[in-house]
C-alpha cells in the first residue's frame, strides 16, 4: 500500500495504478464439493498443506445478499448488454464490527488455463450498502448464509463452507448435504503464475476432493 | 474526527487568487501553520436518459432522475464516497478506493457527465485544535467558481457542543459572512456525532450550489439538486 | 516333409541372355515333364526315417536311404525313365509290407514264433555315488531353507527393534518435519515458510535409507523430543552443507573495548544443547538432532539477514554499520550494540575461518572464547564467560557478563518475528494479505495519519536497539545508585528494583534513611528507567525527566540526600521538643554550591535560649552551628516585656561534627540537642 503524499488527485492515482496493471482485480478459482462426512478428513489434510499448521483453521460465518442491477423496466430486452450486473454484498455475522464487502465478479474468461480466471473486484463498504444499492436501482436476487473454515497457503485462500438458507429460525437448514471447497487467489492482469500453484494444491487434495475449473455458463 | 463546518467565502468580483491570499494572511495572524495541501473532487453520474424517462424505479415509486456523485478527499486517501441523490432522499456510502474500479461496470445504468466535475484545491492550515482548509473551487474546464473554507474542530464530535467556538473562530478571520446560525446541514444533525461522510455531504451541497450558479446549460432537473435532506430549514 | 509348390511359376526360367539383353526363356514344360520334376523332388528318405520304429529294420532301411541319398546327391546321373526312383521306393515298401504281414501272421498263430522281451544286462548300481548325490541335493535344499529362515528371522528382529526400520523412522520423521516425495527421493523442508517466513535459502534436506548395517553407537540420551531408546537409525538425512554445524546470534553491548553485557541466542534451548555432543562427527549424528541443528542455522541466518536488511534501511543519527556478519549500532555516545552471526562448521578448519570474523573486529577475547567453546567444548556453559568488566572503574568484578534477562527478551522478540502474520479476512471476500487497518480504512474514512500508522511499524532491529538501550541504561542506573550508596555512609540508600515487567521499562524505588532513625524520616523517590531517559518521581510529587547521562541522576540523588538531612533534623526536632524557626530548602545565602542548592534549618531549644543551624549542601555536606542567648535569667522591662525578645542569640559557632560522638549525623544532632537542652 502506498500513500501518495503529494496533492495528486486520489482518482488519478488509482487510474494510473490500473493502467500499470498493479491492481489485483483478477481472480483464479477452483471449486469442488465434498460430502459433510468427509469434511473432517479434508480439513486435516488442508491443515497439513496450509500455513499455520499448528493452529486450528479459523471459522467464518458470513451472510451474502446478491443484488442485480439492471434495467427492470425493459424486461423484453435480452442480450449481453441488458443482462445486468450482479453485485454481492457480504457481511461477517461473527464480526459485526468489520466493514461489509461489496463484490463484483465478471464472466469467466475464455482460454485454457489451469484454473478459472475471472474479473473480480472487492470493495470494503459501509453498512448502508443495501440501502445504497436499492436506491441505485438494484433488486435483491437471492441471499444465503455460508459457514465454514478459511485457511491460507501463501497467496492462496482456501475456504471450506456449507451454504445455509436464510431464515429467522434458530436452526438453520443446509441447502445440500455437502460442503463447498474453494481455492482462490487474487492476482493482477499480467501475473498468471499463481494459477499453476493453485492447480498443484488442488492436485494434492485429489483423492479427497476433485477441484475443477467450473464453467458456470454451461450450468 | 471532529466537527467540520464548510463556509463559502463571498467573492463577488471574482478576484480569485487575491481573495485567497487575503484569507491566508488573515489566518496567519491567528498563528496558523501551513500544513500541506488538499483537494476534494466530485464526479457526477446520471442515470441513463432512456431508462429514467419511462421508468419508475420500484421502491421509490416515482419517475426520478437519479444522480450518483462520486467524491474523493485527499484527507481520507483510502476512501471513495458515493452519494446517490434522488428527490427527498440521499444515501451516502463510504467505500474503499476500489469502488472507483466498479463504476465502469455500472455504465449500463449510469454515465458520467465529465463537464460537471468540480473540485476544490488549496492549502491546509493548523491552528492548535482547528484545521483550516482554504480552497478555490473550479470546474473541470478550469473555470473558477469561488472560495470554500473548511474548518474542522478536532476536540469535539458533536456540533451542538462546539458551535459557539466554531462560529467565533470562523468570524475571526472571515468576518460577517458567517452567520450566527449554524448551517442547515449541521442544524439537522446538531446532536449527532459527525463522521467523515458528513464532511463530504457538506462539500456536495456546496458544489451543487456552485454548479447551480453557473451558466451551464444543464437540464432543468438540476433545480432539485439542493440536497433535500430531512431538514427543511432555510439556508442562511 | 518337402513342401511342394502347387502354383505354377509365373514365368519360365531363363535359359540364355543375349548380349543385347534379350532373354531366351525355356519352353514350358509338358505335363509329364512336370510330373517327373515333382516326383524327383519327393524325398522318401525322410519318410523312411520317420516311419521306421523297429530298431531291427532300421539298419537296412538306413542303408537303403543312404543309397537313395547317394542317388539324389548325383543330380547329373539321369534316371532311366522319369519315375524310376518312385517305382523303386514303392517296390521296396511293398516288399517290406509283405514281410511284415507274414511276420505278423506267424506271431498271431503263436505256433512257430513267440515275441519276447529282450533282456539287456542292467549296469550294477553304484550306491556310493547315489549317496553322494543325495547328500548334495539335500544340502542344497537345506541351504535354501536356511536362507529363507534367515530372511524371516531378520525381518522379525527388525520389527522387534523398530528403531532400525526405515519406514517406522520415516513415519516418526514425518510427524515433526515436512516431507514430500520428488521422483524417487524423499525431500524435506526445514524452512519457516509455514509460519510466514519468506527467506530464500536452500532449506531442503534429503532422506535416504542408510545402507550400512553396522550398528552405530550413537549416544542419544540428550536428544530433545525424540524417543530415547533409539540405538541406530536406518534413516539418513542429508542437509545442505551450508546448514551444517551450529550457529547462534551473539548480541553484546560494548563500551570502548569492553563488553558490558552479552547474550547468545538460537532456536535450540540454550547453549547446552549446542555443546552437548561436540565430538560427534556429522555422520553419526542422529537425524532428529541433525535436522534441529540445521534448522537452527537456518533460523540464525534468516534472522541475521532480516536484521541486516533493517540496519541498512534504519535511519538513526549514527546509522548502523553492517560489515560481513556483524551489525554495529551506536546506542549511546561511546556505547555500541553488536550483533554478530556465529556459525561454526563441524570440521574445525572451517570453524576457525568462520569464527574469526567476529573477533577480528571485536578484538576481544570473549567472542573467541565463546566461539571455541561451542566447537571444541572446552568449557561448557556460558556462565564461564564473565570478565572483570568495569563501568567507570569500579563495578564488582563478579558481575556476570552474560545477561539472561536481555537474552530472554531478545528470544521473545525473535520468536514473535516469525509468528507475525495478518489475521484472516472477514467476511471472506476481503483480500487475504491486507493489513487489518487497511481493510477498514475506506469505509471508516481514516485520514492520512492513521493510515501511515499502519504502514510504519517498528522493525526488529529498532526493538532490539531499544531493548539494548534500556538494558544498558538500567545497568548504568544501577551502577550509579550502588556507587553512591557505597560512597555515602551516613544516610543509607536502599534501592528496590522491579525489573521483570517490560523489556523496555523498569522501575527502581530508592529509600534514603538514617540508620537507627528510619522511623523518624524516610525519603523515597521512584526512578523509572526507559530507553533513553529516566523519570524521577520525588516524595513531594515533583516529576523530573532526566537524560541518559549518569551525572544527572547522581546530582539528583545528592540533592535528595542533602534535603533528606535537613528534613530529618526538622522532623527529629519535633520529637525533641525543639521548634523550627525557619527552614529553607533552597538557600540563597552563603557560598554557592557547585550544583543544586543548599538547604538549611534553624531550630530553637524548648527553653528558647539555644539555637542550632543546620546547613546541608549536595557537595559541601552538612555543617552545624550553635548559638546561645547570653543570659539565663530574664527581667521584664519597659522595652523588652517578654522573655523571648530578650534571648537574642549571639554569634554562631560551628560544631565540629566529626569529633563528636555518634554513629551518624542524626545521632550527633540528638546528642547536641540533648546537651543544649540540658544546659538550662
Amino acid at each position: 500500500m502506498s500513500i501518495n503524499l503529494s496533492v495528486q488527485s486520489v482518482l488519478d492515482s488509482i487510474e494510473s495504478a490500473q493502467k500499470n496493471d498493479i491492481v489485483p482485480d483478477q481472480e483464479f478459482v477452483l471449486q469442488g464439493s465434498v460430502m459433510d462426512l468427509s469434511v473432517s478428513v479434508l480439513l486435516s489434510r488442508l491443515r497439513g498443506l496450509c500455513d499455520n499448521a499448528d493452529s486450528l483453521p479459523e471459522t467464518f460465518h458470513d451472510q451474502e445478499i446478491c443484488f442485480i442491477l439492471k434495467d427492470f423496466s425493459n424486461p423484453g430486452a435480452v442480450g449481453p448488454g441488458t443482462g445486468g450486473v450482479m453485485l454481492r454484498v457480504r457481511k461477517a455475522l461473527d464480526h459485526p464490527e468489520l466493514p461489509w464487502q461489496l463484490r463484483y465478479t465478471g464472466q469467466p474468461e475464455v482460454g485454457n488455463r489451469p484454473a478459472l480466471l475471472r474479473n473480480c473486484l472487492d470493495v470494503p463498504v459501509s453498512s448502508n450498502i443495501c440501502d445504497f444499492l436499492h436506491e441505485l436501482g438494484a433488486k435483491v436476487d437471492h441471499e444465503y448464509v455460508s459457514k465454514g473454515y478459511i485457511m491460507r497457503k501463501g497467496r492462496i485462500k482456501v475456504t471450506v463452507f456449507k451454504i445455509f438458507k436464510v431464515g429467522g429460525k434458530e436452526v438453520q437448514e443446509g441447502v445440500t448435504k455437502s460442503h463447498v471447497v474453494e481455492l482462490s487467489a487474487l492476482t493482477t492482469r499480467v501475473d498468471e503464475a499463481i494459477a499453476t500453484d493453485l492447480r498443484i494444491v488442488a492436485d494434492q487434495l485429489k483423492p479427497l476432493v476433485n477441484l475443477q475449473n467450473l464453467d458456470y455458463r454451461r450450468l | 474526527m471532529g466537527v467540520t463546518v464548510l463556509q463559502t467565502f463571498p467573492d463577488a468580483f471574482r478576484y480569485g487568487y487575491k481573495e485567497v491570499e487575503k484569507l491566508h494572511t488573515r489566518i496567519a495572524h491567528l498563528g496558523a501553520q501551513p500544513n500541506g495541501v488538499f483537494q476534494v473532487d466530485c464526479d457526477t453520474y446520471y442515470m441513463n436518459q432512456q431508462n429514467s424517462q419511462f421508468n419508475d424505479i420500484p421502491g421509490s415509486g416515482s419517475t426520478v432522475n437519479k444522480k450518483l456523485h462520486i467524491l474523493h478527499n485527499t484527507e481520507t486517501p483510502a476512501s471513495t464516497y458515493a452519494i446517490i441523490e434522488s428527490p427527498g432522499k440521499q444515501v451516502t456510502l463510504c467505500a474503499d478506493l476500489m469502488f472507483d474500479l466498479l463504476l465502469p461496470r455500472l455504465s449500463h445504468m449510469y454515465t458520467a457527465k465529465k463537464n460537471l466535475k468540480v473540485e476544490t484545491k488549496g492549502t491546509r492550515f493548523t491552528v492548535s485544535d482547528f484545521i483550516v482548509k482554504i480552497g478555490s473551487v473550479s470546474m473541470s474546464s478550469g473555470q473558477y467558481k469561488g472560495i470554500l473554507v473548511e474548518v474542522e474542530y478536532l476536540a469535539c464530535s458533536v456540533p451542538a457542543l462546539c458551535w459557539p467556538i466554531l462560529r467565533e473562530f470562523l468570524q475571526s478571520f472571515m468576518g460577517f459572512c458567517v452567520s450566527s446560525q449554524p448551517p442547515p446541514y449541521l442544524q439537522a444533525r446538531f446532536q449527532q456525532v459527525q463522521g467523515p461522510q458528513d464532511t463530504m455531504q457538506q462539500y456536495l451541497e456546496k458544489f451543487n450550489e456552485f454548479r447551480e450558479s453557473s451558466a451551464y446549460p444543464v437540464t432543468g432537473s438540476l433545480s432539485a439538486s439542493q440536497p433535500g435532506t430531512t431538514s427543511t430549514s432555510t439556508p442562511s | 516333409m518337402t513342401d511342394i509348390r502347387l502354383e505354377v511359376a509365373s514365368e519360365n526360367a531363363i535359359s540364355e541372355i543375349h548380349y543385347d539383353g534379350h532373354e531366351v526363356r525355356q519352353p514350358p514344360l509338358s505335363m509329364s515333364e512336370q510330373l517327373s520334376q515333382f516326383a524327383r523332388r519327393i524325398d522318401f528318405s525322410a519318410v523312411e526315417n520317420g516311419g521306421s520304429d523297429e530298431p531291427g529294420g532300421k539298419t537296412g532301411e538306413d542303408a537303403e536311404s543312404m543309397e537313395d541319398d547317394e542317388e539324389e546327391e548325383k543330380p547329373c546321373q539321369q534316371p532311366h525313365w522319369p519315375l524310376e526312383s518312385v517305382r523303386n521306393k514303392i517296390r521296396n515298401a511293398h516288399t517290406e509290407i509283405c514281410v511284415l504281414h507274414d511276420l505278423l501272421q506267424m506271431v498271431k498263430e503263436k505256433k512257430y514264433l513267440v515275441l519276447d522281451l529282450v533282456q539287456t544286462p542292467q549296469p550294477q548300481p553304484k550306491l556310493y555315488i547315489q549317496f553322494l548325490s543325495l547328500k548334495k541335493s539335500l544340502s542344497n535344499a537345506s541351504g535354501i531353507l536356511m536362507q529363507g529362515a534367515e530372511r524371516i528371522r531378520s525381518s522379525q528382529s527388525s520389527i522387534a527393534r523398530p528403531s532400525s526400520d526405515f519406514h517406522l523412522d520415516l513415519l516418526r520423521l514425518r510427524k515433526n518435519w515436512k516431507l514430500k516425495k520428488v521422483a524417487a527421493n524423499i525431500v524435506g523442508d526445514l524452512s519457516y515458510s509455514a509460519v510466514g517466513s519468506n527467506f530464500k535459502h536452500n532449506s531442503f534436506f534429503e532422506v535416504t535409507k542408510s545402507d550400512d548395517d553396522v550398528t552405530l553407537t550413537t549416544p542419544l540420551s540428550a536428544l530433545p523430543g525424540s524417543s530415547p531408546s533409539i540405538g541406530r537409525s536406518s534413516l539418513r538425512v542429508t542437509v545442505p552443507p551450508e546448514l551444517e554445524g551450529s550457529a547462534y546470534i551473539f548480541v553484546c553491548i560494548r563500551k570502548d573495548e569492553e563488553d558490558l553485557c552479552s547474550a547468545q541466542l538460537n532456536m535450540l534451548d540454550g547453549l547446552a544443547t549446542l555443546n552437548a555432543q561436540p565430538n560427534m562427527s556429522p555422520s553419526t549424528e542422529h537425524w532428529q538432532q541433525k535436522l534441529e541443528n540445521a534448522q537452527n542455522v537456518l533460523f540464525c541466518k534468516e534472522l541475521f539477514s532480516q536484521l541486516a536488511r533493517e540496519a541498512v534501511a534504519l535511519r538513526m543519527d549514527i546509522p548502523p554499520l553492517v560489515v560481513a556478519n556483524q551489525i554495529a549500532a551506536t546506542i549511546f555516545p561511546g556505547i555500541h550494540l553488536l550483533i554478530a552471526l556465529c556459525h561454526s562448521h563441524p570440521d574445525s578448519s572451517r570453524s576457525r575461518s568462520s569464527l574469526t570474523a567476529p573477533h577480528n573486529v571485536l578484538s576481544n577475547g570473549t567472542i573467541n572464547e565463546l566461539g571455541s567453546s561451542s566447537t571444541t567444548a572446552s568449557s561448557n556453559t556460558s556462565t564461564d564467560h564473565h570478565s572483570s568488566s568495569s563501568l567507570g572503574g569500579g563495578v564488582s568484578s563478579l558481575k556476570n557478563l552474560h545477561d539472561k534477562v536481555l537474552e530472554h527478551s531478545l528470544h521473545q522478540l525473535f520468536h514473535s518475528y516469525l509468528k507475525s502474520s495478518s489475521p484472516m479476512p472477514h467476511p471472506v471476500y476481503a483480500p487475504l494479505h491486507a493489513h487489518p487497518t487497511r481493510r477498514v480504512a475506506g469505509p471508516q474514512g481514516l485520514d492520512r495519519q492513521q493510515l501511515m500508522q499502519t504502514v510504519t511499524h517498528e522493525t526488529l532491529l529498532e526493538q532490539i536497539i531499544k531493548e539494548a538501550q534500556h538494558n544498558f541504561l538500567r545497568l548504568r542506573t544501577m551502577f550509579v545508585i550502588d556507587q553512591l550508596a557505597k560512597e555515602l555512609k551516613d544516610p543509607l540508600i536502599f534501592s528496590h528494583w522491579n525489573l521483570f515487567n517490560s523489556p523496555t521499562q523498569s522501575c527502581v524505588r530508592i529509600n534514603i534513611v538514617t540508620q537507627g532513625f528510619d522511623s523518624v524520616i524516610r525519603t523515597t523517590l521512584v526512578v523509572q528507567v526507559f530507553e533513553r531517559s529516566l523519570r524521577c518521581v520525588c516524595r513531594d510529587g515533583r516529576v523530573m525527566t532526566l537524560s541518559f547521562e549518569p551525572q544527572e541522576l547522581l546530582n539528583l540523588l545528592r540533592c535528595q540526600v542533602a534535603q533528606h538531612q535537613t528534613a530529618a533534623v526538622q522532623s527529629f526536632s519535633k520529637l525533641m521538643g525543639w521548634t523550627v524557626n525557619c527552614s529553607e530548602p533552597c538557600l540563597g545565602v552563603g557560598s554557592a554550591e557547585p550544583l543544586g542548592s543548599a538547604s538549611a534549618v534553624v531550630l530553637t531549644s524548648p527553653a528558647g535560649n539555644k539555637q542550632i543551624l543546620v546547613r546541608s549542601g549536595p557537595c559541601t555536606g552538612v555543617s552545624v552551628s550553635v548559638a546561645a542567648a547570653p543570659r539565663n535569667d530574664f527581667y521584664p522591662s519597659a522595652v523588652v516585656h517578654e522573655r523571648r525578645w530578650d534571648q537574642l542569640p549571639g554569634a554562631w559557632q560551628e560544631v565540629r561534627l566529626d569529633s563528636m560522638e555518634g554513629r551518624n549525623f542524626l545521632a550527633k544532632i540528638e546528642l547536641l540537642m540533648a546537651a543544649l537542652t540540658a544546659q538550662n
